[in-house]
């Protein structure tokens, strides 16, 4: 009796103990540079010089910024190609493999996966080299199949650039999101499956009332993952190596870059990360919702 | 036993005397924060700190190497605390050198550049604007030195002298030549000018040198010069981008554009691509710095470099541009800046840095470079001769972006719309001189 409570003490304390490092580490990398990033973006700082309080400023001459509001638009087309068109094709194709009964599905799941494990940065150069003029892959295969025509300056013109940048983000998120729906499908209940086909339910169906409704925690995710990689690193890492931001390009990240370390406003560029760092976290915040509220119902 | 006790805590004294001597000592470190990582700097760093240990053999040198950005930051950092190097990147005009000058983090170079002779030994005067600010900092361009660079960069015309060979053609001795010989050029199918405007400064090089040959020419060399060093480095406010000399060099450039002069897809091509389309051996001339020369030396035919022409046969050599290696300085919270100054002079222009910059094909800052055992007929010879010549005039241009912090933008943009043909070279001008005229006005009302 008597050893019971200081046992149960030290059972209390150890969860704590595990939790620390963690706790630690969020505070040092994750809230301190936020909270440090927000008073930056409250001064005008050259980087060396003394900090001038300038308050909201830099707030509201970052709403009268034309580059950021190009920036931001550039984002907003980023996450139709990094986090939509994924969602939408990872949702077929996962279906298509786990539900399809297909040989060599394992070999499909790793095929598509293998963006994941590249280096964004490395993506970057390896599509340059495909959208390249004259010695590109893409000009090569028109070449060949006679549509000579269809190839242009696919980086080089603010009419596609946009769009072939994004496209590498597809191609590269696509198979993230197939892992991670095709684990939630084999997870399924598969006697909802038969049941629904002795209802004679037909594939869109089950798809529409089992698939979808089971892959809600899937689905939110799929979409916290590929919306912070588009606003964040990602888009940075794969523009940087692939147009360096010119026709129109430039997502808010490398237009951050470019205010704190090449024209040395480095206020105004954590002010542009604060819209930065809060819109990703409405986006989190709304996907983690939307998933936790369909769970409820 | 008491004898003994005596004995031991007199060998106790004299060994904590001696531990406090050699803790005491103090401990003479060097520490230097550069961006010379490439292999053709690397070895004169080496070499430099080699130097300074066998002078100091009671000194040590900590360096530490990081790319321009990833050091930049560091710097930022660690000067606003007041530590860090003793030797540290300055990088010119507004991305570092103004700020740190007008945050008192540096030290004058002044009375170092008279010690040891640089502004004598090393660069021409035009060059040396660029390592200059007035003591408070506002002033780009005039008043103190505060960084010096180890070698130099100038951006000329690379050709391929076998395929001018092959098809008959001489060297160009004005721009109009050189677009005579373009236009044979492409006559014959071949392709007369790889560019890659993809990466912004590839740009910034076409148009400035056609610029700076078209104002030479309009406003006379001298003249030409003194008008960039305002607009470029001192960003006067009296002077303006709507010459017609500006407007003069961008229509001309799209003339070139109409004509097929660029490689086909130069919007989509970066500066590296325009290189490889350059090595591959059909196309004519390409438009670079120095810095691809170790590269396009290993090509499969002769190349030559020479210095981008007047305006007409026989006129003054325009200003060219080019510039020197990112520089280096000197914190003021270094408690031994002499030393830092005499590390920096071995770095920049000690006899064995000279030595090994030939060798290792980069242009050297101290001028003029020496010839003698330089194989004539080789590009690099050829780099020299121009670099030399381009000291002895004394006409050093520029790199437009450096006008002001938001001109790479304002001016790759505009550069990109003026080469796809979607704007006229008067409404380059005009953005140009909208952003410049911002700067101005932001910088008065300081």
């Amino acid at each position: 009796m008597f050893g019971a409570k200081p046992f149960k003490r030290k059972m209390i304390l150890w969860p704590y103990l595990f939790l620390t490092p963690t706790v630690v580490s969020t505070i040092l990398f994750v809230i301190y540079p936020f909270l440090a990033n927000f008073f930056y973006s409250t001064v005008q700082w050259d980087g060396f010089g003394p900090k001038v309080f300038v308050g909201g400023g830099n707030f509201v001459a970052l709403f009268r910024d034309e580059r950021f509001w190009s920036a931001l638009v550039t984002n907003f087309l980023y996450f139709i190609f990094v986090t939509a068109l994924p969602l939408f094709f990872g949702l077929v194709v996962a279906s298509v493999i786990a539900r399809g009964r297909l040989a060599g599905t394992r070999f499909f799941q790793s095929a598509y996966f293998i963006p994941q494990v590249v280096a964004a940065i490395a993506l970057g150069t390896i599509f340059r080299w495909i959208y390249a003029p004259l010695f590109g892959v893409l000009h090569q295969v028109f070449k060949i199949i006679g549509w000579e025509e269809m190839s242009r300056s696919w980086l080089g013109t603010p009419e596609t650039a946009t769009t072939a940048v994004g496209l590498i983000g597809t191609w590269a998120w696509l198979g993230f999101c197939i892992i991670i729906f095709v684990a939630g499908i084999q997870k399924v209940d598969q006697a909802l499956y038969e049941a629904a086909i002795l209802d004679g339910a037909n594939s869109l169906a089950q798809f529409r009332y089992i698939t979808l409704p089971d892959l809600r925690f899937e689905i939110a995710v799929v979409l916290v993952m590929t919306s912070v990689q588009c606003l964040g690193s990602f888009a940075f890492a794969i523009v940087s190596s692939t147009t360096a931001g010119a026709y129109g390009t430039r997502p808010v990240a490398l237009y951050a870059y470019q205010l704190a370390f090449v024209e040395g406003k480095v206020g105004y560029a954590s002010a542009v990360v604060v819209v930065l760092t809060i819109l990703m976290f409405a986006i989190a915040a709304a996907s983690l919702f939307l998933g936790e509220r369909r769970a409820q119902e | 036993m008491k004898k003994y006790g005596w004995f031991s805590l007199v060998w106790v004294f004299v060994f904590v005397l001696f531990l406090g001597v050699v803790l005491a000592r103090e401990v003479k470190v060097l520490e230097i924060w550069d961006t010379y990582t490439e292999p053709n700097r690397q070895p004169v760093v080496e070499a430099a700190i080699e130097q300074f240990l066998q002078k100091y053999p009671d000194w040590q040198v900590k360096r530490t190497a990081r790319p321009l950005e990833d050091m930049k930051t560091a710097v930022m950092a660690a000067l606003a605390a007041g530590v860090g190097p003793d030797v540290v990147l300055v990088n010119n005009g507004e991305h570092m050198m103004g700020p740190m000058v007008r945050a008192q983090q540096i030290v004058n170079l002044d009375p170092y550049a008279e010690k040891y002779g640089w502004t004598e030994k090393l660069f021409s005067p035009s060059l040396w604007n660029r390592a200059k600010y007035t003591l408070d900092g506002k002033q780009f361009g005039e008043g103190s030195i505060w960084a010096v660079g180890l070698d130099a960069e100038l951006v000329g015309v690379y050709y391929n002298k076998d395929l001018l060979a092959e098809l008959g053609l001489s060297l160009f001795g004005s721009v109009a030549e050189l677009e005579e010989i373009m236009d044979k050029v492409k006559g014959t199918g071949h392709t007369p000018l790889a560019v890659g405007v993809l990466d912004d400064w590839q740009f910034f090089h076409l148009y400035g040198a056609l610029q700076h040959a078209t104002l030479a020419h309009e406003m006379g060399a001298d003249a030409a010069q003194e008008y960039l060093d305002d607009l470029v480095i001192r960003t006067k406010a009296e002077r303006t981008w709507k010459e017609s000399g500006n407007v003069e060099a961008a229509k001309r450039l799209q003339e070139w554009v109409k004509k097929g002069y660029l490689v086909d897809g130069f919007s989509a091509l970066g500066g590296d691509d325009a290189l490889q389309v350059f090595l591959a051996g059909d196309v004519a001339f390409f438009l670079q710095g120095s810095w691809y020369s170790s590269n396009i030396a290993q090509a499969d035919f002769e190349a030559g470099f020479v210095l981008f022409p007047p305006f007409v046969k026989g006129g003054d050599i325009p200003p060219q541009i080019g510039g020197m290696a990112t520089p280096l300085g000197i914190s003021a919270h270094s408690p031994h800046p002499g030393m830092a100054a005499e590390y920096l002079d071995f770095l920049a222009a000690s006899d064995r840095t000279v030595e090994l910059q030939l060798n290792l094909r980069v242009l050297p800052a101290r001028v003029p470079a020496l010839l003698e055992n330089i194989p004539e007929n080789t590009l690099y010879y050829d780099l020299l001769v121009a670099w030399n010549e381009v000291n002895r005039v004394n006409r050093v241009g520029h790199y437009l972006d450096w006008t002001t912090p938001t001109m790479w933008d304002t001016l790759g943009e505009a550069g990109r719309n003026l080469l796809l043909l979607r704007s006229t070279p008067e409404e380059l001008v005009e953005k140009v001189e909208a952003d410049y005229r911002a700067f101005v006005a932001g910088r008065s009302s300081q």
